[in-house]
């Protein structure tokens, strides 16, 4: 394990929420709105912060994020030329 | 390619006709195109283009996610482009792929799976292990052998500490993704909370494993904790 690795766990165990979390499925459901208000300049972690912080505990669930923002990030620039 | 409006590819693809055929043709190009540009972003160096094995696994996953889009078109909820939500889910097919055959690699003891925690947690050179460090790691592995139910342990060393994807912790243990999210979460709560009850707090450990003026999510949010003088010497029988 990297230490950038070992200190997100740690940081994952303080962040985490007394009640119920946001599921992975509910996640997938909201993240292409989250993908899309980011790449558009919208402050998205503001507007859905649950899936914020899904994306903060559940390190594979951000990997699919990045990679989806990176796509429609790609997309828009392909719109606008 | 024909540009198509959200309900313009709804209808297409439910319509059963040669437009549904020529819609689906479309969706592959672009969850094709997608899936090559993902691959060749993240596993090729410079963004080079993709070997035969990728390119086989790119056309796999394509595969694999246009008969998930069309058995999930009544989840679409329309909140954004159709084509942003079929993206979604060929990146998370893409990479539910790549874990896995990463996750095939792994010089993991199958049969100590969830079993083995490390004697050291990173990869830190040697030096780098103070002793207050080897203290606040012991304290830790000890709360995560006493203060978790023997699920949500197996559950997190599997995957936080030997490295299995989710996903694969869920077909190992029984239930789905989202009850394994739960069953770490829950272990998460315990142990911040057994942390918290020994008067350390998230600052603190910070502190010691890491950089204390490193940015993270919980500073952003305002939750950082007071930090104070701490031990980590466990107590016998603790």
């Amino acid at each position: 394990m990297k230490q950038k690795e070992f200190a997100r766990l740690l940081d994952t165990i303080f962040a985490a929420k007394s009640g119920e979390e946001m599921s992975c499925t509910d996640y997938f459901d909201s993240l292409p709105r989250y993908a899309e208000l980011e790449a558009s300049g919208v402050d998205a972690a503001a507007a859905l912060p649950e899936v914020r912080h899904h994306m903060h505990q559940c390190p594979e669930c951000e990997e699919v994020y990045l990679g989806l923002l990176a796509l429609v990030r790609a997309e828009k620039m392909a719109d606008r030329a | 390619m024909r540009q198509r409006s959200n309900a313009e590819w709804l209808t297409a693809l439910r319509a059963g006709d040669q437009n549904q055929a020529d819609a689906l043709a479309d969706l592959r190009e672009l969850v094709l195109g997608a899936i090559i540009k993902f691959l060749a972003r993240n596993e090729t160096p410079g963004g080079s283009s993709l070997d035969h094995d990728l390119h086989q696994m790119a056309e796999d996953c394509a595969q694999e996610a246009i008969i998930l889009i069309q058995s999930k078109l009544e989840q679409f909820r329309g909140e954004s482009k159709f084509t942003t939500w079929a993206y979604s889910i060929a990146v998370r097919v893409t990479l539910g792929e790549l874990r896995r055959r990463r996750w095939q690699k792994a010089a993991v003891d199958r049969a100590r799976l969830g079993e083995d925690m490390p004697i050291w947690p990173t990869d830190a050179p040697e030096p780098e292990r103070s002793l207050e460090r080897q203290q606040a790691w012991a304290l830790l592995a000890r709360l995560i052998e006493n203060s978790l139910t023997p699920l949500q342990r197996k559950a997190l060393v599997a995957h936080a500490f030997q490295g299995m994807p989710l996903d694969l912790v869920a077909e190992w243990l029984g239930g789905n993704r989202n009850s394994i999210y739960k069953l770490i979460h829950d272990a998460r709560k315990r142990l911040k909370a057994a942390l918290l009850s020994k008067g350390i707090t998230h600052q603190d450990i910070i502190a010691t494993f890491d950089s204390p003026r490193r940015e993270t999510y919980l500073s952003d949010d305002g939750k950082t904790f007071q930090s104070q003088s701490v031990s980590y010497t466990v107590e016998s029988g603790s």
